[in-house]
């Protein structure tokens, strides 16, 4: 009986890719080789890294840091996304800088983050944000994970 | 003290008499929300927020003003009483601006604790909050913001009650007040750091820890004050150790401790901001003539020397325990005759807390009879001598005294003074990172935890344990 059910399982299975491949190939030479627009899209390999797959706007990419027009940064110092953190990724110090508390470091250390998002939630100033559309940094070591989001480029 | 009977929130206490109902709920562990009550500071009534219901009284009545009385029945959670804080809340944030993320106050805040406890959330003035200047600089530690200040006039009373002078008062009246100091002039005081602590809210804050660290990453080590004879008990506060946490220092900020008896919860600026200089000028590895040694030459080096040991000079800043043995070894054991002790030379005093002496520990070495080191002191340098401490420059005349032959170890965590006179340097652990206790100007011994972890170097005991070893061993 098992036995049965173990094939009958495995021929369901096939038969569902089956399916995906021909409609998806089915859509896509529509829409590719005859140029017929329909709603619908095929779903085909995307030529990564030249080509890449777009985000959605609430995807949590890699952090960045919000500047004012004068060129400080919007961070204040105030902490409460190094408290908020909850994998101690978060290292900032601040300083009175023209009788305003500004963000003098401040360090993520993308080795430790789990890209939960809670520092963006905790921000009180709209400092930090996590919108950089960054996904694919690499280093080859550790090190060059920690990011000092003070350095703009 | 005669006791009296009173019921709180229905639970009859046994209380002090004389009590107010404030200190009484507190006494028995109830809280009752207050700003301007201190412990150490007269009841003045200004804040209205420790209003409680007491059966009998027409109206609500403030805590802290209203003795307690035999028969006493107290509401401290009622409906009534909970309305009326949230009420008086509502008013003291009627101005108050929105700046807990960068307050320096956010996390100790008696106006945060309340607001998150009795808070009425939704603000019902449609009325423009009223400005103040927010940076005025009271003086070299203390910088005020008028836009945060409640008005409980903790700082007032202080001064004139603590401090026995009027330094600060409240100008103008009713949502226009302010505190100033008369004539703007800055604070000069040797208890300025007080006001800092006293105030409730971040109003009066510290310029020296400024925007340095949030205080809930801040742990509060119980230690006492090494820099006079009165042994203040302070808080030694580091930050938490959380793995990126490490990249702060590990002295953040000293905050005094409540003692009664010696300090009551205030301490004065040197302990608050001279303890960081105890921080400097470390040194971690030995030194034998001009060049670096390591704990294995260091202990060679003193087989060779310790027996020819003529003179011994104790600190005034090693612990009882320490001085308990070193004097069973070189007075007992090895039984020398040139014991003496040193330390900072004597300054100024006051009726408040500064002592004369500015050392722990000056009271136990005289307790056990040593002679304190001066330049009429009969010492002549001439075997090997054991010195504690680097206090050279505070006396000159040991320079002067030291002659070429004799061979000089010095325990100190500091760079020497004058290191060409010194031919053994082992590197001890400072005051932070030893523990024992000390015993204060009137005979109060008090212990002192260890407070950070160094293991390049070993305390003064284990020093002494080690030489302990190679004396007992031949
Ligand atoms: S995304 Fe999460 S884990 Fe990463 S830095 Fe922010 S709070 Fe920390
Ligand atoms: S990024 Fe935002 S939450 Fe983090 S310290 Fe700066 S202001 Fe505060
Ligand atoms: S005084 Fe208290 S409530 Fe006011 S800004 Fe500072 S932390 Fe916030
Ligand atoms: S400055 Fe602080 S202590 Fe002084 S009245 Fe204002 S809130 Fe109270
Ligand atoms: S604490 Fe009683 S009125 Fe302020």
């Amino acid at each position: 009986m098992r036995g049965f059910l173990y094939f009958f399982e495995t021929i369901k299975g096939l038969l569902i890719t089956a399916k995906h491949l021909i409609v998806n190939s089915f859509f896509h030479t529509l829409n590719y080789i005859f140029r017929i627009k329909t709603k619908r899209k095929g779903s085909v390999t995307y030529q990564y890294p030249e080509e890449k797959k777009p985000l959605y706007p609430r995807d949590r990419t890699l952090h960045k840091m919000m500047f004012r027009d004068d060129g400080k940064p919007r961070c204040v110092g105030c902490m409460l996304c190094v408290t908020a953190c909850p994998s101690d990724c978060i290292y900032v110090k601040a300083e009175e800088v023209d009788g305003e508390k500004i963000a003098t470091t401040f360090i993520v250390n993308v080795n430790r983050c789990a890209f939960c998002g809670y520092c963006v939630e905790a921000c009180p100033e709209d400092a930090i944000r996590m919108d950089s559309g960054k996904l694919d940094f690499v280093g080859y070591s550790t090190n060059e994970m920690v990011l000092n989001l003070l350095k703009r480029n | 003290m005669p006791k009296v009977k009173i019921k709180i929130n229905d639970v009859e206490y046994e209380v002090e008499q004389g009590l107010s109902v404030l200190d009484a709920a507190e006494s028995v562990g109830i809280e009752i929300p207050h700003f301007c009550a201190h412990k150490y500071l007269k009841p003045a009534g200004l804040c209205r927020m420790c209003l409680v219901e007491i059966k009998g009284a027409r109206k609500l009545q403030t805590s802290c003003t209203t003795p307690v009385k035999e028969g006493m029945e107290v509401y401290t959670e009622s409906d009534a009483v909970v309305k009326a804080r949230k009420e008086i809340l509502e008013l003291h944030l009627a101005n108050h601006p929105l700046d807990c993320p960068e307050c320096d106050q956010a996390g100790d805040c008696l106006l945060q604790k309340y607001y998150d406890k009795y808070g009425l959330y939704e603000r019902r003035f449609d009325i423009e909050r009223t400005h103040f200047e927010k940076d005025v600089i009271l003086s070299d530690n203390l910088i005020l913001d008028r836009e945060r200040c409640i008005l409980c006039q903790r700082c007032v009373r202080f001064s004139e009650e603590i401090l026995g002078e009027k330094l600060l008062a409240v100008f103008e009246r009713g949502s226009r007040s302010y505190i100033a100091t008369y004539n703007d002039e800055k604070i000069s005081t040797l208890y300025s750091g007080n006001f800092a602590e006293i105030c409730p809210v971040g109003a009066i804050t510290d310029r020296r820890f400024r925007f340095k660290i949030r205080n809930w990453f801040l742990i509060k080590k119980e230690s006492i004050c090494p820099l006079c004879e009165r042994g203040c008990n302070i808080y030694v506060e580091t930050p938490k150790d959380r793995p990126y946490l490490k990249n702060y220092e590990r002295l953040q900020r000293i905050s005094s401790r409540d003692n009664p008896e010696i300090n009551k919860s205030f301490i004065c600026d040197r302990g608050r901001y001279d303890l960081f200089s105890l921080e400097e000028n470390r040194i971690f590895k030995g030194i034998y003539e001009m060049e670096e040694v390591g704990w294995q030459k260091i202990k060679k080096i003193l087989k060779e020397h310790l027996f020819t040991i003529e003179t011994v000079i104790l600190s005034s800043w090693m612990t009882n325990e320490e001085i308990d043995l070193a004097l069973s070894l070189f007075k007992d054991y090895l039984n020398l005759k040139n014991i003496y002790f040193w330390g900072n030379p004597a300054g100024d005093e006051d009726e408040i807390l500064i002592k004369k002496d500015k050392n722990p520990n000056s009271y136990y070495l005289e307790h056990k009879k040593v002679k304190r080191l001066n330049s009429k002191s009969k010492v002549d340098f001439k075997g090997s001598t054991l010195i504690f401490g680097d206090f050279f420059r505070e006396n000159e005349f040991v320079m002067k005294k030291i002659e070429d032959e004799s061979f000089v170890i010095l325990i100190s965590p500091y760079i020497p003074s004058f290191p060409e006179k010194i031919n053994l340097l082992i590197p001890s652990a400072n005051f932070f990172e030893k523990e024992g206790s000390y015993t204060n100007f009137e005979g109060r011994v008090q212990k002192v935890e260890r407070i950070f972890e160094n293991d390049k170097v070993k305390t003064e005991y284990e020093i002494l344990e080690m030489i302990e070893s190679i004396l007992r061993k031949k």
